[in-house]
């Protein structure tokens, strides 16, 4: 089994090598093969919002930087793992932009989902089972909740997960994961 | 002497590298409503500046502004990438303003968040206002609210037809009530405005459909080819 963790080279704060550290000794107990990704500032261009990814080169961004292999890895895991900081409530800027470029991934239609709400299809018939875990010190209640609310109440099958002090254990949420791919909607 | 006028910066996050964007038609739209006698009203685009490295400039006039207006496109359920590093580095650049007992304290400034979504729904923007509300508070500074806008792509090409008359309407009014909201001393904090296109969701969604089948095939593709799926073979 494959994981890929995505995690920001900018803030790796004692929580963010704690929480590193756990992922890394759950998953290797468990036989995961694990890649490691840091995405530091000037790694990656920012999206420009040209939707090239899906009119241009479908599928793959246009942009020719390691962005391109990101995807590709994601594409070929059974799970994938963000590690991100919690900025003003939301992903930090290195992870907020891989998280905007990964939109190759998906296909360009529109959908309404069953709640009204509309969602992109996806591109392939699986992914990779999504967590996102959401770290920073002492961080207030209506940050982590707003955290939590921007995937949750737009997305299928990620799970998120806020730390805000050294105190966590995660192994009983792991425990409760099944990285494995997963089909059906984004 | 009085100082009766207010300056406001409008802030184009676009990550757009051109000046033709949604944020970019609503920021020309803005400034046409809002400067007057009472508000003078400067233009910076964020992508720009970054490209630029312009930054340092930019955000001393943001910290010396009276309100700041942050006009940008919803990516991915909140704001994009380099928004956010716009916002992370004007953070910094405020905590080296002020020294190290001191917090960030931006009291005076006024703060608002227009923010367009490709789906016709207002409200998926709800999080992107919470992000802006958010940084607000960790600067101290005073977070009015936010103008949530649905279908935004069809408004800029489509504003003269009569359809969309409600939409600018609304538009026009949102932007009134910031600019009475800068003008005011108002206590009261008003409520956030949802703002969509008057148009029926299904066909919105058919033609959004037809609109990327179009550009493939002007790229020279086909339709097919929309659905490639590149990194498939590898697994
Ligand atoms: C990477 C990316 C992600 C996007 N995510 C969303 C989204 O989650 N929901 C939505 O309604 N529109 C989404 N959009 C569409 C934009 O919000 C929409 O096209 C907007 O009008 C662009 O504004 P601009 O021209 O000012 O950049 C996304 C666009 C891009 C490029």
């Amino acid at each position: 089994m494959k994981l890929y963790i995505i995690s920001d080279k900018a803030f790796q704060t004692p929580l963010y090598k704690a929480i590193e550290r756990a992922i890394r000794t759950y998953f290797s107990q468990k036989r995961f093969e694990i890649t490691f990704e840091e995405i530091d500032q000037g790694d990656l261009d920012f999206c420009m919002g040209c939707f090239g990814c899906w009119t241009k080169k479908p599928g793959e961004c246009v942009i020719p930087d390691k962005m391109g292999q990101i995807n590709q890895t994601f594409m070929n895991s059974d799970g994938v793992i963000y590690l991100s900081p919690v900025v003003f409530g939301q992903f930090s800027a290195n992870i907020k932009n891989a998280i905007d470029r990964w939109i190759p991934n998906a296909l360009p239609f529109f959908e309404t989902r069953t709640d009204g709400s509309t969602m992109h299809p996806p591109r392939y018939a699986s992914y990779p089972k999504q967590l996102i875990i959401g770290y920073q010190m002492g961080m207030s209640e209506e940050d982590a909740q707003l955290f939590k609310d921007i995937t949750e109440k737009h997305r299928t099958n990620v799970a998120v997960i806020t730390v805000d002090d050294l105190d966590f254990d995660l192994s009983r949420l792991f425990d409760s994961i099944q990285f494995e791919r997963i089909g059906g909607p984004l | 002497m009085i100082r009766a006028h207010k300056n406001v910066i409008l802030i184009n996050g676009s990550p757009k590298r051109t000046n033709v964007s949604m944020s970019g038609w609503l920021a020309a739209f803005a400034e046409q409503r809002l400067k007057g006698e009472l508000l003078e009203v400067k233009l910076i685009r964020a992508q720009k500046s970054l490209l630029n490295d312009n930054m340092a400039h930019d955000f001393e006039t943001l910290r010396d502004a009276d309100a700041l207006v942050f006009i940008f496109p919803l990516y991915v359920f909140c704001l994009p990438g380099l928004l956010m590093r716009y916002l992370e580095d004007f953070y910094d650049f405020l905590k080296t303003q002020y020294s190290d007992d001191e917090s960030i304290d931006q009291r005076g400034i006024k703060i608002y968040a227009v923010v367009n979504a490709g789906f016709v729904e207002p409200e998926v923007n709800l999080e992107a206002v919470r992000v802006i509300r958010s940084f607000s508070e960790k600067i101290q500074a005073n977070f009015r609210f936010g103008v949530l806008i649905g279908g935004g792509p069809m408004i800029p090409n489509t504003q003269n037809a009569l359809f969309m008359k409600p939409t600018i309407r609304a538009l026009d009014a949102a932007f009134l009530k910031i600019g009475e909201d800068i003008a005011g001393e108002g206590q009261s904090l008003p409520a956030d405005l949802q703002i969509s296109v008057n148009f029926p969701k299904k066909l919105y969604h058919f033609m959004g459909d037809h609109r990327w089948i179009s550009s493939v095939k002007k790229n020279g593709l086909k339709k097919k080819d929309l659905y490639r799926r590149p990194y498939q073979t590898l697994r």
